[in-house]
């Protein structure tokens, strides 16, 4: 989204109050006219781009150049091989046959020993998709609930709020814990169990068809708390008044969460979206704590394989044309996310 | 979980029972460097067998490593005071790094400013070495009274490539077969010598006592590469460029194993309260496993009533088998772009002469890397670590050249497909081979 619509939809405080200073005093002190509100901006963006470009642009782009070449870190050298990199990552594809008969390889995404990126990206699209809409939709009706009069509301904010500051590997070490074979969680299972005769206490990390849920489990317990923060924001900013309006005119809960608060979260929503898909797909950590990318390579997401590739077996090339892949596949997913909300803008 | 997953653990492991373990170790280590009984002839053979004090040009040195807790690195540090003692023309700056070493170190080496002296891991050592990033340590096989030969030849072996010597052993661990004599005593079984007496020593201890299960391993089933070698098998050809460890030998081991687990003989860390071996045989959760030497300081300090029942014997081997164990070892190697090559070598010689060595396995936590140490008071004194020195003899170094790594990020899912039940142990090893063949060689 530009920055000219921000300042429109009213979210941007601080922009409108640092230009007030800047048209007051400040800038008349300093002797700053009109042309020259640029270089002020440029200056005040100056140590951000600078930062930006040293320690993100630069290496992104070494890395693009390294995604082409047979890369040794040992060497710090590298021999330029094309799109050989890319060829052996993508290569068998998921289609198979001319395009005349274009036929689905399945094989890819079931067995992990045919090409382990395509299965491998298989498992961060079950985890995207099985994470980001209860982050999201846990993380709005936890907002709407403690947006309201509730008793000791800041303590539940916070306590929703606390796995957001843990660090991804300390909750990924607890999980286990409770996940174990003779963990809490089993604790409970098992009794439960006996009673309706199910065998519901199970070896969740050490199981290959479980352990990824336990990841997704500790996914959505942690990003709950992130988004309920952006919804609790986005809430404060729907005009009181548009609840009066609806509520005078008879509108029910439903109907005043569905024609008010829904339309104007919506920019909330979309930020959140597009940062809860760019994460999961970014998923890594949780990921290598908690299981190591096994059991049979179940929890071995895209970013753990890259890591695999590159910093373990010292294939940086790959891992280099691997993390492009990943940035084409979640740009792709932004820029789709970012015309579908243009489309469906809504203005009063 | 990866090899070098199993691999982190146990240092992990190690490292977080350091905080625990700290005090406790200063008593133990500290009593012994101070004893010294053993090391009676070690003022006069260090500042000779150093004997590099005529050409060594005056040089500052690094020296780079990990330090599993602080008793650890000071002891390191008491080996580099009493090298500097003999070498006054030579000071060594000691730098550990606490995480992530071996990213770091490669870091350092592409960018070329490597320490001067460091540790390699056996399991990167053939990438560290087919990149030319290390120095040529040959000298060292002739050098005076440092008796090359008094190396266990196959630690010596990890860290050639192509028959160059670029590496001398720091330390090793070798597996053995961990068990509690109270249980086995229970169920009226002695020490298992085979495959068929282990079987059925488990299956004793099963019905007799209250264990959740006889024995605890991982699902990558790490005891398989000592039993491969064991029942006749190999991990690569003699030439090192094929992968052929889908034999006969290996299906056999690997079915031995998923058959003990099938039958409740076996369980993984995750189906036990405990996450590794030794926390297992501390909890008495178990009353067996295959476990190296780090597991005995670990059950000294935390399960000291349990730990006088732990003895350790050598691994059960095939009828008609060979002795065999899977062995981890850390070499000190150089930089190859060291400004100090002379001063790099000697300070490599002075940490593994033997009386370095001696000092330094005193420890506890890895085994000396020479065999005549066997004879060691320290060894006479604590025969579970004997027992384990002395399978250096027939280790195999966990290490398969150049691609080690990836080689075993390839083998290690197959094999905990297998134990899990998710393929045959035939097709699961198949898999790996075929792999690692295409892949890899």
């Amino acid at each position: 989204m530009a920055v000219g619509e921000r300042d429109e939809s009213g979210d941007s405080g601080v922009v409108s109050a640092v230009r007030d200073v800047l048209d007051g005093s400040l800038r008349a002190r300093l002797g700053v006219t009109e042309d020259q509100n640029n270089l002020m901006g440029f200056l005040f963006v100056a140590p951000n781009v600078l930062m930006f470009s040293v320690f993100l642009l630069g290496p992104v782009l070494y890395a693009f150049y390294i995604s082409f070449q047979e890369w040794s870190i040992l060497r710090n050298a590298g021999t330029w091989v094309g799109l050989a990199n890319y060829v052996d990552v993508l290569t068998p594809l998921p289609v198979q046959g001319g395009l005349t008969n274009l036929q689905l390889n399945t094989s890819v995404f079931t067995d992990p020993s045919v090409n382990l990126f395509w299965y491998s990206l298989k498992t961060t699209v079950i985890y995207a998709v099985g994470t980001v809409p209860l982050q999201i939709y846990g993380g709005l009706a936890v907002a709407l609930m403690l947006d309201k009069r509730v008793r000791m509301k800041k303590a539940y904010r916070a306590a929703y709020f606390m796995p957001v500051m843990l660090s991804g590997a300390a909750s990924a070490v607890m999980w286990r814990w409770f996940l174990a074979a003779d963990g809490v969680i089993n604790n409970f299972l098992e009794p439960i169990g006996e009673l309706v005769g199910v065998q519901l206490a199970q070896n969740w990390a050490g199981n290959p068809s479980y352990a990824l849920g336990g990841v997704m489990l500790m996914a959505i317990w942690g990003g709950i708390g992130s988004n309920m923060i952006f919804f609790l924001a986005g809430l404060q900013n729907v005009p009181e008044e548009l609840y009066e309006a609806a509520r005078i005119d008879g509108a029910s809960a439903w109907q005043r969460f569905r024609h008010v608060t829904w339309p104007n979260l919506g920019n909330t929503n979309f930020f959140v979206i597009v940062m809860a898909i760019i994460g999961a797909f970014q998923v890594f950590g949780i990921a290598l704590v908690y299981s190591e990318g096994g059991p049979v390579y179940a929890t071995t997401t895209i970013v753990l394989l890259i890591y695999q590739r590159a910093f373990e077996e010292g294939k940086m090339g790959v891992g280099a044309a691997m993390a492009f892949i990943l940035f084409l596949i979640i740009f792709a997913f932004s820029y789709h996310q970012y015309r579908h909300r243009q489309q469906e803008e809504v203005t009063y | 979980m990866t090899h070098n997953g199993t691999k982190m653990t146990r240092r992990h492991l190690v490292a977080t029972g350091a905080v625990g373990l700290a005090g406790a170790f200063a008593g133990c280590t500290g009593g012994d460097g101070d004893s010294g009984g053993d090391g009676d002839s070690s003022g006069t053979s260090q500042a000779t067998s150093g004997g590099s004090t005529t050409q060594v040009p005056s040089s500052e040195l690094t020296l780079s490593g990990w330090a599993a807790d602080d008793t650890e690195s000071e002891l390191l540090k008491q080996l580099i005071g009493s090298f500097e003692e003999n070498h006054s023309n030579i000071s060594v700056e000691y730098n550990p790094v606490q995480s992530n070493y071996k990213q770091k170190l490669k870091t350092q080496l592409g960018a070329g400013n490597a320490p001067d002296v460091f540790y390699v891991d056996a399991n990167y050592f053939g990438s560290f070495a087919s990149e030319d990033v290390l120095l040529d340590l040959s000298d060292l096989s002739n050098a005076e009274e440092f008796d090359v030969d008094d190396f266990f030849q196959p630690l010596l072996e990890a860290f050639k490539y192509d028959g160059t010597l670029y590496g001398i052993p720091k330390d090793f661990s070798t597996l053995g077969l961990f068990f509690n004599t109270a249980m086995f005593e229970e169920a009226s079984v002695e020490a298992p010598e085979t495959w068929s007496e282990l079987r059925s020593a488990l299956s004793a201890v099963k019905e007799s006592t209250d264990v959740k299960a006889p024995l605890v391993e991982f699902p990558n089933a790490r005891m398989w590469k000592a039993m491969l070698f064991q029942n006749g098998g190999s991990m690569l050809n003699d030439a090192g460029d094929e992968a052929v460890f889908a034999s006969d030998a290996g299906v056999e081991a690997l079915q031995y194993l998923v058959d003990l687990k099938k039958d409740g003989l076996l369980a993984v860390p995750s189906e036990l309260g405990a996450g590794w071996h030794g926390a297992a045989l501390g909890s008495q959760e178990v009353a067996a496993a295959v476990l190296g030497p780090w597991g005995l300081p670990f059950l000294e300090e935390n399960h000291p009533e349990v730990n006088k029942n732990i003895d350790v014997a050598h691994l059960p081997i095939p009828e008609d088998g060979q002795k065999a164990t899977s062995a981890y070892t850390v070499s000190y190697s150089a930089s190859a772009a060291t400004e100090s090559p002379a001063a790099s070598k000697s300070l490599i010689k002075g940490m593994t002469s033997p009386d370095g060595m001696a000092k330094w396995a005193k420890k506890g936590l890895a085994l000396s890397a020479r065999k005549s140490h066997r004879d060691l008071e320290y060894y006479q004194n604590h025969p579970r670590r004997k027992t384990l020195l002395e399978a250096g003899e027939w280790s195999h170094p966990v290490a398969y050249g150049p691609n080690s790594e990836e080689i075993i990020n390839l083998l290690h899912p197959q094999l905990e497909a297998a134990m899990l039940e998710k393929k045959a142990p035939k097709q699961a090893l198949e898999t790996a081979q075929s792999k690692i063949n295409s892949e890899v060689f």
